[in-house]
């Protein structure tokens, strides 16, 4: 949320695999600004949500000098720890405890004490087949995993706000781009480093999630490293900047290797196409949505050359990439004009909307 | 749904009562520095308006206690004039003795000769002083009332008369001067007086009982002024 009396919101933060990710916006007459943008590079291996030491403890300080305001921060749950699930519960007119019920069925469903996790869930659209029970999406964390990844940044003098959920970062995002009731399904395809995420929005309501673990771009670097036995500099320029792309320089186009390479790729596009052809499928037949299901990508899979182009082509859906430039005015910083139009920083970009400022700014938009 | 916080309840909590803290702290703070200016300008209203009540309680208590001064003073002057009244009363209304010695010679007659004639003076006392009653419900004393104060004269006379007869006739005509409240024959006796028997007498006569005014002396110690009672 952005507060009235400073005008800049809370730090989005992402904590990637590989970089840092932090956004903060600041509202003017003009709109909604991006204050401070910073992408950094983590020095050592991290679990993507979770902060090492060293690392909160440095983050106040590179974030003063990267001009971010204030030490409120909104953080994203590491997406290998959160919980989530689909569960079918009594109706509420019988007067359930549904939220009992929801933390107890959670609970048994990953394998821990129901009071030591913090749930949130709610309630799905009807759907096509007719039910009498409430569905509803749950999604928790477990104590521990929450306290280990706000100690460090607490530790460091930061305050953090809300532990939020990625995917719910960036449908935030999203609600502001597809308000058109035209397309009522909408797909998150948020590629990263250790995994990617799929998702469907109905509306602006979440309604399905599934987080695929070998469709990261770590598992594609792995396999350009073992199938074209290139070293990792090497697969990790094909990644970034040969892809599937037909759009080649004279020197990448006579590397011996490069139809080899582009057709991992465009494997590794494929296999992620049909996951999300899948999931649109079920989410348009499960709540009867008609209309074309548009895509919103995210993540550093979105930059591959070509790599969108061709999940597109596969899944015969419209995608596009979306990153914090498209809901907000650039800084004139060129290095952070640059990072506003990275779709890696899409998920930071929408932590940093906290709820009701994403209302808010989805209102006037509208 | 687009936002969840899944910060535990309790840190959320422990969060919120910081925060509860901090905002009451600055509220506090916010408070005392308003405050401090009007607590010391009305501090300083306090001091600057006071000077004249100050004033005015220093004189007034200045005038009681010499108010105070004055009425002991008038007190001891009051005293010191009834002692005076009294005085110039029991001097002013003393009895012409000289009268009653007339009287007394008149009586006597050619037979009865007076060898002694004393006079004593009884000072006044409360003649009458009422019994104090008790009320055994209420418990309260009632006050003495004084009904009267009286003076009393008494008069020994010692004489000799020719034979008991005449002594009896003397006593007789005392009585009969009507200043007498009582007439005793005390004694008589036969005695020889140069070689001739006469007749002894002792006469104690008792003037009339005579009523004076009560003095405030008598008052005072005669009624018990009540708590609360001015003088």
């Amino acid at each position: 949320m952005i507060g009235r009396a400073s005008g800049y919101s809370a730090i989005g933060l992402d904590v990637g695999s590989r970089c840092i990710k932090a956004v903060q916006f600041a509202r003017s007459r003009k709109g909604l600004n991006i204050s401070a943008i910073a992408c950094i590079e983590r020095s050592g291996k991290g679990e993507r949500g979770t902060l090492l030491a060293a690392e909160a403890g440095s983050l106040r300080e590179v974030f003063a000098r990267q001009g971010f305001r204030g030490r409120a921060v909104v953080l994203a749950g590491a997406p290998g720890r959160m919980l989530s699930g689909v569960m079918e519960l009594p109706p509420r007119s019988s007067g359930a405890p549904i939220d009992q019920i929801a933390r107890m069925e959670l609970a048994r469903a990953n394998g821990c004490p129901p009071d030591s996790l913090e749930l949130s869930w709610w309630e799905l659209p009807a759907g096509k087949r007719a039910q009498d029970g409430t569905h509803v999406f749950a999604v928790g964390l477990r104590h521990a995993d929450a306290h280990e990844a706000i100690d460090g940044l607490e530790a460091a003098g930061m305050e953090v706000r809300a532990l939020d959920s990625g995917t719910l970062g960036i449908s935030r995002l999203c609600a502001l781009l597809s308000t058109s009731p035209a397309t009522p399904v909408t797909g998150l395809l948020d590629i990263g480093w250790s995994g990617t995420s799929v998702a469907v929005l109905l509306g602006t309501t979440l309604v399905y999630q599934r987080l695929l673990p070998a469709m990261g771009m770590s598992h594609l670097h792995s396999r350009l490293v073992s199938e074209l036995l290139i070293d990792a500099e090497a697969a990790e320029f094909v990644i970034r900047r040969v892809g599937v792309s037909n759009e080649l320089s004279e020197e990448q186009r006579n590397w011996e290797l490069l139809e080899d390479a582009r057709s991992v790729v465009a494997d590794h596009a494929d296999s992620i196409s049909a996951e999300l052809k899948a999931s649109l499928s079920y989410a348009t037949r499960r709540y009867d949505a008609t209309g074309a299901a548009s895509v919103l990508a995210s993540g550093g899979g979105a930059s591959v050359p070509g790599l969108l182009d061709r999940v597109q082509r596969a899944s015969e859906e419209r995608i596009r990439a979306i990153r914090p430039a498209d809901i907000a005015a650039s800084p004139k910083d060129p290095l952070a004009a640059t990072l506003a139009m990275d779709p890696r920083l899409a998920c930071a970009a929408g932590l940093a909307l906290e709820p009701t400022a994403a209302l808010q700014l989805e209102a006037a938009t509208a | 749904m687009n936002g969840v916080n899944l910060i535990p309840a309790s840190r959320r909590e422990l969060a919120a009562r910081r925060s509860r803290i901090r905002a009451w702290a600055v509220i506090l703070a916010g408070v005392a520095i308003l405050s401090a200016p009007a607590a010391a300008a009305f501090r300083a209203m306090w001091y600057l308006d006071s000077g004249p009540a100050r004033l005015a309680i220093a004189a007034a208590q200045t005038e009681t206690q010499d108010s105070g001064a004055r009425l002991l003073k008038v007190r001891g002057e009051t005293a010191k004039l009834n002692q005076a009244e009294m005085a110039s009363r029991m001097v002013g209304e003393h009895p012409d003795w000289s009268l009653l010695l007339q009287a007394i010679n008149l009586v006597r007659g050619d037979s009865v000769a007076l060898e002694s004639f004393d006079l004593r003076f009884t000072p006044p006392v409360a003649a009458a002083a009422a019994a104090p009653a008790t009320s055994p419900t209420a418990g309260t004393e009632a006050k003495p009332t004084v009904a009267a104060v009286s003076e009393r004269y008494t008069v020994n006379m010692r004489g000799i008369a020719t034979d008991l007869s005449r002594v009896m006739t003397f006593v007789g005509r005392l009585e009969g001067l009507g200043v007498m409240e009582r007439v005793a024959m005390k004694q008589s006796r036969a005695e020889n007086n140069r070689g001739v028997v006469v007749t002894g007498f002792d006469v104690e006569c008792t003037l009339a009982d005579r009523l004076v005014a009560p003095t405030p002396k008598d008052t005072a110690t005669a009624e018990v002024p009540a708590p609360g009672d001015r003088p």
